[in-house]
């Protein structure tokens, strides 16, 4: 029996095929990709966030995020101060999460030179206004202004001053976030 | 019947195993992680009573001390062999002797990784169109470094040594740091290679290249291959209205205009810089770097580089910016400055290797060697031990026993006598066989003296009978079995004997044995081959110049000839001989010996960088990174059902302002202190802890307090568990009365 093998009869499939596996792998490719990430490692470390390190690293730094990593690498700086003015019970719960984020995340971070040493005392304050945090040489001042009282979201660097604004809470989170991985400079997302 | 047994011993191991196993607050905050993982959360209240301003202050206080405890815990404790505990900074003990640069020291490069201030950072370069970011660090570069000018050394020595410095008695007893001209170094180093158009030698006044180099920022307006043209000041970022001091002046930044430009006032001085632009104001020269402005006045602010050096040309090998200009203690090392990998560092240029140089000494005005702008110092910081046993080596006429102390050998004999002065009566020991004698004098005897006897005889004196020379050792040329003994050092005093060439006349060396330095040789003789013995020490007796007596050296014919110096020297063994010169006509040889001898007399040398902290204190542990995951922090909204979070709890806040509090205590969420109901009262704080808290195996704790600084001063319990172990032992709840910086623990 003589079988004849007609190419027309095994393009369709094959090209069905062939179709079928680039939109899985194009699927497969975009979930990966727009997969929240909330772990990044920094020289050992583990860090895991409260929200998508991706989402936060597009949050803008005012000037730049040089600025902002050498002002927590400054050397003559020995305490970071928080400054957040009590509002709501939902606001007030979300500075005792962030403080909590900044200061073990930097903690860690700071860690992470062991056997150096790098102590930086933490601290808080409450202020009614954000006009008389004044300038300090050793003190890395963070000050909170919260949704409410933001109308946009960013991080300002300026004067050993860090403003964080947040127009909602997940941006909230999110400026945390990114403030702690500008501060790291170097790490790898955890996928 | 035997199963049985064996079956009963399970049963009741099981039954007791969880009571074996019971974990409590004694065990905080071990229980939280999970293979050396942190796998918890850490809850904060959102409830209404969260809104009061005090309240909300303790549980901000509370997460503060619980997030840096817990983040503290990420890390392991190894052990090291103890020494100086530096805090950022790098301490290593050094043989005397000893090279900075050797590998089990500080090795050639100091990152870092090894001293804190030194940067590991990101720089930007953008000249022209051309615009990339580089990875750049700091290195301190000590002796000996491969591929560097840093190439002499620098070592740990004293008057004998000679490792580096001159082998000098002018330098006494003396540890010194002592060091050549280019035995150290600092260096900016670019970790990726410069592109074309991105070269230091592109930089221009209005491309400049801006870098963090020694601590200070230089901005590189030109260069060449080897030369630069630069200015060097303090970065400082600004908002208006802001003020930062510059030496003994006042800068402050007045305004910020829309275009760039910014109104700086030096002590009451104004001026206006444009953008990019620097301007010399009351003596003080001003760069405006980078503004940012915004309507808000309180919001603009610039980005200043402020110093008091103007800008100056600087070729390889001139005095680094500051430094004398015929005499610099640091110069420039320019190098390849047109090229993509540039040299870009500075050179210690002097020599401080003879007594008048002004080399640091331990114990001196001033043990360091200082870079520039105090960014990094090396420093002695101290040797193991201050304690020493003065020994005197001299002839004497003694009273010599047999063995057994009964028969006298001699009613006044001529002999060497080794003393240990004060202290205790054993600054010898002498080994016979598998006796060991000790005592604090031993006296050294010619055997059968006037009569050609090329031996000795050695006796130690027995306090613990009648303080007798007893006999140990007969008529040996040659013995090991002498030991000097203080404490840890235990050296040995090796006789050796020979006659004097074509004479019966006997002459003897007590060498003390180095371990990491050399020999010390002591010379004694018969006066004649019919003297009665030793009547003086050295080759002759009451001479006023002394030649080959006392020598130091390793190398028999080498050795280094001391009998002569007239100040105490330390060998490099910790030794110190004393004043041989003026010891000698007495009959005398002193030396002391320290506690520790050899490689054990170590010099702890500190390197300490521009953000080391306080130092000292004696440790034996240090914190070694382990990988982690850290702890997240959650609404209490965010942990709606906690049973099924998989992750162990932290609940900062009381049952009015925590959801999740109330819920493991049984409670209606919100409840207040006046409804009654809580294991605490009035003025206590309260931590609890809850095994299978929401779901099994879930572990829980809680830290709350009727007020504000009740919880505060919880929270600090957990800060500070390690102080309240036995308070927390035992315990899964227990009440927190006092403040938060001395609290008090009580069981509930």
């Amino acid at each position: 029996m003589k079988v004849v093998l007609k190419p027309k009869k095994f393009i369709k499939p094959i090209l069905i095929t062939v179709i079928i596996i680039a939109l899985l792998s194009g699927f497969l490719y975009l979930t990966i990709k727009n997969k929240p990430i909330t772990q990044v490692k920094h020289h050992r470390s583990i860090f895991t966030f409260r929200d998508n390190v991706r989402d936060a690293e597009k949050i803008k730094i005012v000037p730049d995020e040089s600025q902002l990593n050498k002002a927590f690498w400054n050397y003559r700086m020995t305490n970071i101060t928080y400054y957040y003015a009590p509002l709501d019970a939902k606001t007030n719960g979300y500075y005792k999460v962030e403080i909590f984020e900044l200061t073990n995340k930097l903690t860690q971070m700071y860690n992470t030179r062991r056997p150096i040493i790098i102590v930086k005392n933490f601290d808080a304050e409450q202020i009614t206004s954000f006009e008389n945090v004044t300038r300090e040489d050793e003190v890395l001042k963070i000050i909170f202004v919260p949704p409410g009282l933001a109308n946009e979201t960013y991080v300002r660097v300026g004067g050993n001053r860090i403003w964080i604004y947040a127009k909602n809470y997940r941006d909230f989170d999110l400026a945390v976030i990114k403030t702690i991985l500008t501060a790291m400079r170097k790490y790898e997302l955890v996928t | 019947m035997k199963q049985k047994v064996i079956a009963a011993f399970l049963t009741v191991m099981a039954l007791l195993g969880p009571i074996a196993m019971a974990v409590d607050l004694g065990d905080y905050p071990s229980f939280l992680f999970e293979k050396g993982n942190l796998d918890a959360y850490v809850v904060v209240g959102t409830g209404a009573a969260g809104a009061d301003a005090a309240g909300l202050a303790s549980d901000v206080a509370g997460a503060i001390d619980i997030a840096v405890r817990l983040a503290g815990e990420s890390y392991t404790e190894v052990s090291t062999s103890g020494g100086t505990s530096v805090s950022g900074g790098e301490s290593q003990d050094l043989d005397l002797g000893d090279r900075l640069n050797d590998t089990d020291n500080f090795g050639n490069t100091l990152e870092d990784d090894d001293l804190a201030g030194l940067q590991d950072a990101q720089v930007t370069i953008d000249i022209g169109s051309v615009d990339n970011d580089y990875d750049v660090h700091d290195e301190v570069r000590l002796g000996n470094n491969a591929g560097s000018p840093v190439t002499a050394l620098l070592a740990v020595d004293t008057a004998l040594t000679g490792a580096v410095a001159s082998v000098d008695e002018d330098w006494k007893d003396s540890v010194v740091l002592a060091s050549k001209s280019g035995s150290m170094g600092y260096y900016y180093v670019f970790d990726d290679t410069l592109v074309a158009g991105n070269y230091l030698a592109n930089a221009t006044e209005d491309d400049p290249i801006t870098l963090d180099f020694l601590g200070k920022t230089l901005e590189i307006t030109a260069a060449t291959a080897t030369s630069l043209t630069a200015q060097v000041g303090d970065e400082v970022s600004l908002n208006a209205g802001d003020s930062v001091t510059v030496g003994s002046k006042a800068v402050k930044l007045e305004n910020v205009g829309s275009g760039g430009s910014v109104l700086v006032s030096v002590d009451g001085v104004t001026a206006t810089i444009g953008a990019d632009s620097s301007k010399t104001v009351n003596g003080v020269e001003v760069k405006n770097k980078d503004t940012f402005y915004s309507d808000t006045f309180s919001e603009r602010q610039a980005v200043l580089i402020v110093g008091v050096d103007a800008t100056k040309t600087y070729s390889d090998g001139d005095e680094y910016i500051g430094q004398d200009e015929d005499d610099p203690d640091w110069v420039w090392d320019l190098a390849s400055l047109n090229g993509a990998s540039p040299r870009l560092g500075i050179l210690w240029d002097q020599n401080k290797d003879d007594p008048e140089d002004g080399a640091p000494m331990l114990g001196g005005s001033d043990p360091c060697y200082h870079f520039p702008n105090d960014f990094a110092k090396v420093c002695l910081d101290k040797v193991s031990t201050t304690d020493y046993q003065t020994y005197e080596f001299k002839d004497s006429t003694e009273e010599l026993f047999d063995e057994g102390g009964s028969v006298t050998l001699s009613s006044s004999a001529s002999v060497v006598l080794l003393k240990s002065m004060g202290g205790t009566k054993d600054g010898f020991k002498l080994t016979v066989g598998s006796t060991t004698y000790e005592s604090d004098q031993v006296a050294i005897q010619v055997n059968n003296s006037g009569s050609g006897g090329s031996g000795v005889n050695v006796y130690y004196k027995d306090h613990e009978n009648g303080n007798k020379f007893k006999k140990a050792l007969n008529n040996v040329t040659s013995s090991g079995a002498l030991k000097l003994n203080y404490q840890d050092a235990q050296p040995t005093l090796t006789v050796t004997t020979t006659n004097l060439a074509g004479t019966s006349q006997l002459k003897m060396n007590l060498t003390l044995e180095s371990d990491t330095g050399d020999d010390v040789l002591f010379y004694f003789e018969e006066s004649s081959a019919t003297s009665s013995g030793f009547t003086y020490v050295g080759h002759s007796d009451s001479d006023s110049t002394q030649a080959s007596d006392l020598l130091y050296g390793d190398t028999a014919g080498a050795e280094r000839d001391v009998s002569g110096y007239e100040e105490d020297v330390r060998t490099g063994d910790g030794v110190v001989l004393l004043d041989p010169d003026s010891n000698s006509p007495s009959d005398t040889y002193k030396l002391k010996l320290p506690a520790d001898f050899g490689t054990d007399f170590e010099v702890t040398v500190v390197a300490y960088g521009p953000g080391t902290t306080a130092t000292s204190g004696t440790g034996g542990k240090v914190k070694q990174v382990v990988p982690v995951t850290s702890a997240v922090a959650k609404l209490d909204t965010e942990v709606p059902a906690p049973a099924s979070v998989g992750k162990d709890l932290v609940l900062v806040g009381g049952p009015a302002v925590n959801r999740l509090t109330a819920q493991v205590m049984g409670l209606t969420f919100p409840h207040y202190g006046g409804q009654g109901g809580l294991p605490y009262a009035e003025g206590e704080g309260y931590v609890s802890y809850h095994a299978n808290g929401f779901a099994t195996g879930q572990d829980v704790v809680t830290v709350q307090g009727w007020s504000a600084e009740n919880t505060r001063a919880a929270a600090s319990v957990l800060q500070q568990f390690a102080s309240f172990v036995s308070k927390l032992d035992g315990q899964t709840a227990v009440k927190v009365t006092g403040s938060a910086t001395s609290p008090v623990v009580s069981g509930a």
